[in-house]
């Protein structure tokens, strides 16, 4: 225990306990105890996947990751034409009373075969023909999420080729080369490309108010929670939004505004530093991993996870649009907090691992 | 592997991210959490108000003169009830409500949102409403007001509103009693249920509307109609005005305004016409207010009852002007100055007295301010004070002018001669009443007066006005076998450019039996057309709704007197 890193543990077990407690109260409001009652299991299932990772060597895991990725490739083909439909979407599978999400474990094997593939490199740079394949790697279980269709989790896939790129060694000019073409495309596109119902779509997307029953609906709820939780909020099973069921999805992608109507400033900020210093201390560990493969491991976690918070934070207090990323650990979900918790449980490894010889 | 200037610049923006969320979070949860709170609260709280049923109006012996009928009102909200079930909806609905489907249809149509489908309904669409169980659908309890008699004392009784508010007569002056208070209710409401209550608690307990029993007799009450409506249309009249009072305890038993209205149609006359005389106008009460000189220079001291009165000349110069009597009548005792209703007496009787004696028995007896009675805008008449009076106001006020009052007024001034010198309060309501339990809430209260006459002024003052009725001008007020006492009064009105228009109010007020009257009777005609002499248009208006009291009442016949 004493060679895994204690402030990663910190913050997993912090997030854990408001995750739990959220859900407590979100079970109350939706008259279903089952919710938090199964939030524990998984969490605690969760804590002993990350420390049975942590023991694992993740560079073993990574040399079997074609196995891995091809698995979860025939997963999600087999989820595609045999899986009924539920809620729309071909997402999960049904096991008795739980349901499985393939696509958010299919993520896991994704990482590791970016990682196992672009470990391999031997250069300060990767070339183009890496690129490619990294693309091709990611763009196969994206397509196969996107027919599902689960666009929520597809868009969870792209920050891993970003990270990929970033840590794997990106040329500078390549970056700019990339962001003045994605402003280019996109200011053309703009101009000249879209009719104006469809730039209405997008307005509406980015600013919920020009839409106050749609997805502005829920951001107003979200915020109203949130601004009426003030210093120290409501009290946990009290707040009005939530127990009143005004506030949409709160056991799912809005928890944070339940969290935050119920311990307040205090209580939310408590929450967002504690996801600061998991992720801060994720790059820390690819910064000190002892090869390519475990900084491109802990390097792509920490650039997913990041992404999901940034997203559904910014969703939640009404700085970006409503989207469906939930929050990591937090919103309830089995499959969701098990495969965070394999991510954890690799990242200790590279970091128990930094200095072995083997 | 990853470079540490790389790594870097990954946790400065994470550092810079979550410098940004935090300062969102204060921003939202600290600076803006007022606004926000007040969005919470009125989105999840809702203040509901249930009025209850208004109280009735009673005369004394229990006939309702206003009252409420249970009703309700279909209510929709079509944005609510989806498109296909409109058909079916107007289908049921168009029996109970009375519209046809195809008007519910359009009304369906053309609504925003909240309609009012159907009002003033039979309270059994609830169940039809409720049979149909279609939200959007609901009905909603309301009332309305009936006055089961008409006319009858309808000037007494006011009217309500389209919202149900008391606009004049009782039904203004009480609307706080009769309207009650609405129970609140604190309504917590739920996200995904509108409308459905999910915690109600009250939170301030309503009073239900108390009912007022009046005193007003409604055997009474149709006596004088009937015999002021009789006047009017013999003589014709602008309008006129009666009151009968018990002169002891000032309850009002019968209190009529000509033209009368319907409370349940108060559009029916003009709005200027739709108001209870005998309260709001003020008129000049002319010779009936000769006792009230009388009785103040018999208090003063300055006139004995018996003394002979200089009623010569056929007039008397005051200030410069020549006032006419009727007649010259020479020397007459006090008694036949009021009996002829002499002018020259009855000024030479007031110019006895300075002004402050005047003063006292006429503010004694009440002129110059209101009753205090139960009725909305009630008039103060005028009445100047003495430091105003000039050198022909006594002389004025001797033949009653330069003062106006109202019925009330000369009612219980004419009370206070009848009952030994007492004022009291004229008087509309006895008591309240729980209309739901029949408890009384306001119990009757008797109100003892104040002393405004020796009773030895009052009782000679009496005496004299007997003499009116037996020997004088008011003749035709006398009732067969009982001592009627009363005086007459023609006043000319004063129009634009002073006296002489014309325009007359013609007053008889009196009571009986004039030992120990059982009531005050005051009746004025305002502009009598045929005749305005108030011997010919007042006093026998007062004869015969006296005559008819004296059966009513079982008033009992004087033995061995000479009526």
């Amino acid at each position: 225990m004493r060679r895994l890193d204690p402030w990663l543990l910190l913050a997993t077990l912090v997030i854990g306990v408001c995750a739990y407690l959220a859900q407590t109260s979100t079970a109350e409001a939706l008259a279903s105890p089952g919710y938090a009652n199964r939030q524990l299991v998984w969490l605690t299932l969760g804590g002993a996947l990350v420390l049975l990772l942590a023991f694992a060597d993740y560079r073993v895991l990574a040399r079997f990751s074609p196995l891995f990725y091809v698995a979860s490739l025939a997963v999600l083909v087999f989820l595609l034409v045999a899986s009924p439909l539920r809620a729309g979407t071909h997402s999960w599978f049904v096991i008795g009373k739980f349901t499985l999400q393939p696509s958010e474990f299919a993520r896991i094997a994704t990482i590791l075969a970016v990682a196992a593939l672009a470990g391999e490199h031997r250069k300060e740079t990767l070339s183009r023909g890496l690129v490619l394949r990294l693309v091709a790697i990611i763009a196969l279980p994206v397509i196969l999420v996107v027919l599902q269709p689960d666009l929520g989790v597809a868009l969870t896939y792209a920050p891993i080729l970003l990270a990929a790129l970033w840590v794997g060694g990106l040329p500078w000019k390549v970056w700019v080369g990339l962001v003045a073409g994605a402003l280019v495309v996109t200011g053309a596109a703009w101009l000249w490309l879209l009719k104006p119902y469809q730039k209405e779509r997008i307005l509406t997307f980015v600013d919920a108010e020009r839409a106050p029953y749609g997805a502005g609906y829920q951001q107003r709820q979200s915020k109203i929670a949130v601004g009426s939780g003030e210093v120290t909020g409501k009290g946990l099973r009290s707040g009005t939004q939530s127990q009143l069921r005004f506030l949409p999805a709160q056991h799912t992608d809005f928890i944070f505004a339940v969290w935050a109507e119920e311990t307040g400033f205090v209580g939310a900020s408590i929450l967002v530093l504690a996801y600061g210093l998991l992720i801060a201390r994720i790059f820390l560990i690819a910064l000190h991993a002892r090869d390519r493969t475990g900084a491109l491991v802990a390097g792509c976690i920490g650039v997913v996870l990041a992404s999901q918070v940034i997203v559904n934070v910014a969703m939640v207090t009404g700085m970006a649009p409503t989207t469906g990323i939930t929050l990591p650990l937090m919103s309830y979900g089995g499959s969701s907090i098990l495969a965070t918790a394999i991510a954890l449980g690799l990242v200790q490894s590279v970091w128990r691992l930094r200095f072995a010889n083997v | 592997m990853l470079s540490p200037s790389r790594a870097r610049l990954l946790h400065g923006a994470l550092v810079l991210w979550a410098i940004l969320v935090v300062a969102r979070l204060a921003q939202v949860q600290l600076l803006q959490h007022d606004e926000w709170q007040a969005e919470a609260t009125e989105q999840q709280e809702q203040i509901v108000e249930v009025q209850a049923p208004r109280g009735d109006i009673l005369t004394r012996d229990g006939r309702v003169l206003a009252g409420s009928l249970e009703r309700m009102t279909v209510c929709a909200n079509p944005r609510r009830v989806p498109r296909a079930q409109w058909a079916a909806v107007a289908r049921k609905l168009s029996p109970a409500t009375g519209l046809s489907e195809r008007e519910i249809n359009a009304r369906f149509a053309s609504a925003a949102g909240f309609l009012y489908l159907a009002k003033d309904l039979d309270p059994e669409v609830e169940r039809t409403v409720a049979r149909l169980g279609q939200e959007g659908v609901w009905t909603e309890r309301s009332e309305r007001r009936l006055y089961p008699h008409g006319e009858f004392a309808g000037p007494v009784v006011g009217f309500v509103n389209g919202e149900e508010r008391g606009q004049a007569g009782l039904e203004g002056f009480f609307e706080s009693t009769l309207r009650g208070a609405p129970s609140r209710y604190h309504l917590v409401r739920d996200g995904k249920s509108v409308g459905t209550p999910l915690d109600l608690s009250l939170e301030r307990e309503g009073r239900a509307g108390l009912s007022l029993r009046t005193s007003l007799d409604s055997r009474i009450q149709l006596v004088v109609e009937e015999e002021l409506g009789r006047t009017m249309a013999e003589i014709g009249a602008r309008g006129a005005t009666a009151v009968v009072m018990d002169p002891w305890t000032g309850e009002l038993l019968a209190v009529v305004s000509l033209p009368a209205y319907d409370p349940a149609r108060p559009g029916q006359i003009p709005a200027e016409l739709r108001r209870n005389r005998a309260a709001e106008d003020a008129l000049e009460p002319g010779s009936t207010f000769k006792p009230v000189v009388i009785a103040a220079a018999l208090a003063a001291g300055v006139l004995t009852p018996y003394e002979l009165v200089d009623c010569s000349g056929g007039g008397v110069q005051v200030a410069g002007v020549f006032i006419r009597d009727h007649a010259n009548y020479g020397l007459l005792p006090v008694r036949q100055v009021l009996a002829q209703s002499s002018n020259a007496g009855t000024i030479r009787i007031a110019h006895r007295m300075g002004p402050a004696q005047l003063d006292a028995t006429i503010r004694g007896l009440g002129f110059g301010q209101t009753t205090g009675v139960e009725l909305p805008a009630e008039a103060r008449g005028i009445y100047r004070t003495t430091d105003r009076w000039s050198a022909l106001s006594r002389a004025g006020l001797a033949l009653g002018q330069e003062i106006s009052a109202s019925a009330l007024q000369i009612a219980r001034a004419y009370a206070a001669i009848g009952n030994g010198g007492t004022l009291v309060r004229p008087r509309l309501v006895l008591e309240t009443i729980d209309g739901s339990t029949g408890r009384v809430v306001t119990p009757y209260v008797p109100d003892p007066g104040r002393r405004v006459l020796p009773a030895e002024v009052a009782r000679q003052v009496a005496g004299m006005l007997q003499a009116v009725v037996d020997e004088g001008t008011g003749k035709s007020a006398r009732v067969e076998g009982y001592h009627a006492a009363g005086k007459t009064g023609t006043a000319q009105k004063a129009g634009v450019g002073g006296y002489g228009g014309g325009m007359h109010a013609a007053w008889f007020a009196g009571f009986l039996p004039r030992e120990h009257p059982r009531v005050v009777i005051v009746v004025c005609v305002d502009q009598p057309e045929k005749t305005f002499w108030a011997a010919d248009v007042a006093a026998p208006a007062f004869g015969r709704i006296a005559t008819r009291l004296v059966t009513l009442l079982g008033m009992l016949p004087l033995e061995g007197e000479q009526a």
